[in-house]
């Protein structure tokens, strides 16, 4: 069941983006133009994700939470701003999908299946072992 | 003074050519000969990587950064929709119809500059470069045009002058149809209301808020729209335009109306 929509509606309203100057080579282009996208927004009072999702977030991404709480989330993988925001946009979209995401749970009928079939699968390797073992014995001549 | 052969010690004496053998006595082999080892040309093997080039279908790229260029020097008219003649008459793209060019795709050069409200209708446009239009508050659509219309469209007045009526414009072949019916790509056969749902998604997905374009003054104008068959926008398939007395003429016979309207 899905307590979310497919695609996660962003409040672009409570979040803060900026731009700046990208990293890396390029000449004039990546001096001058802004295309490094930011996007930070307070996570403890972000309510378009659900609480749970929140506390998980907060420990799996601890590194990009600065002291004011904030979650920092950059991208400059594009020469386009817009691309980076869209590529930041949906780097938040997979954040909130794994922190939402159960463990998948296995019943206990499946369990038992996986643990038979190992257990098949073993007795069958050692009856094959034991014939082979007869057929290499038989072809033995002992002169007693 | 006309240039006279070089006599002296700079252009005269070897006169350029070197010394003795087959250099100075033109005598080189062709182009590619390699003294005999097999030619890099006809060592490697060959492989269909131009197999079928002139069936191609060709898109004269337009990028937003020209497009904005065009629009600030004032060869193009943002307050008018923005169709392949408007390029071609502005001089910001030349379209060649006879060498497998289907018109002009939109690409995303200039998006971070771009900012003009415009109805333009492109052949082919690549998502960023719809989204940095629609942000701006303009309307993109993509549309198919066989090459006899294309012809018509990049040339109007040599048209007109050859006294023929205006031809409609054929429907796209096979495989553009699914590309053309596509919301996404703002196709002009797709559906309208999926084309608003579309421009939602792509607001979403780009985080730019979709400036609302039914409240807009240019309202009008940003939602004209060709009719698949019409090659111009104030003329229908079937008229004659006559440049010299500045008429148009409409047919009246029952079957050409029937045939022109399908």
């Amino acid at each position: 069941e899905e307590t979310q929509p497919a695609t996660l509606n962003i409040p672009l309203a409570r979040l803060t983006v900026s731009y700046c100057r990208s990293s890396g080579p390029g000449g004039q282009h990546v001096n001058k133009v802004n295309t490094k996208a930011e996007v930070r927004f307070h996570l403890a009072s972000a309510d378009w994700i659900p609480e749970a999702a929140r506390q998980k977030m907060a420990s799996m991404h601890r590194n990009k939470i600065n002291r004011a709480g904030e979650l920092i989330v950059n991208s400059e993988e594009s020469r386009y701003q817009m691309r980076n925001l869209a590529i930041c946009l949906e780097k938040i979209r997979t954040m909130v999908m794994e922190a939402t995401e159960k463990p998948k749970v296995v019943s206990k009928e499946t369990t038992q299946k996986l643990i038979e079939r190992v257990e098949k699968m073993n007795r069958e390797r050692l009856r094959q072992k034991k014939i082979h073992s007869n057929i290499k014995q038989s072809r033995k001549a002992d002169f007693d | 003074k006309e240039k006279r052969r070089g006599r002296g010690r700079y252009g005269g004496r070897k006169c350029g050519r070197g010394h003795k053998g087959e250099r100075q006595r033109g005598n080189r082999p062709r182009l590619g000969f390699e003294g005999g080892q097999t030619p890099f040309y006809l060592a490697i093997p060959k492989y269909g990587f131009n197999d079928g080039h002139s069936l191609r279908r060709q898109y004269q790229p337009l990028s937003l950064q020209r497009l904005q260029y065009l629009i600030d020097l004032g060869r193009v008219d943002p307050t008018q929709p923005i169709d392949l003649t408007q390029l071609t008459n502005a001089r910001g793209v030349t379209v060649q119809p006879l060498k497998r060019d289907y018109g002009v795709q939109l690409v995303e050069e200039g998006a971070n500059i771009f900012s003009a409200k415009v109805n333009i209708e492109v052949q082919r446009a690549s998502e960023l470069a719809i989204a940095a239009i629609e942000k701006n508050g303009g309307v993109v659509t993509t549309s198919f045009y066989d090459p006899r219309s294309l012809e018509i469209l990049c040339k109007p007045v040599v048209f007109f002058l050859r006294g023929q009526p205006i031809p409609k414009r054929m429907l796209p072949p096979e495989d553009l149809v699914r590309y053309y019916t596509d919301a996404r790509n703002r196709g002009y056969l797709a559906d309208p209301s999926k084309v608003a749902e579309a421009r939602l998604e792509l607001a979403k997905k780009y985080g730019y808020v979709l400036p609302d374009i039914s409240k807009d003054e240019l309202f009008k104008m940003l939602s004209m729209r060709k009719d698949p068959r019409q090659i111009f926008f104030g003329l229908a398939p079937g008229w004659i335009v006559n440049m010299a007395d500045k008429k148009i003429l409409k047919p009246t016979d029952e079957k050409l109306l029937k045939y022109y309207s399908s």
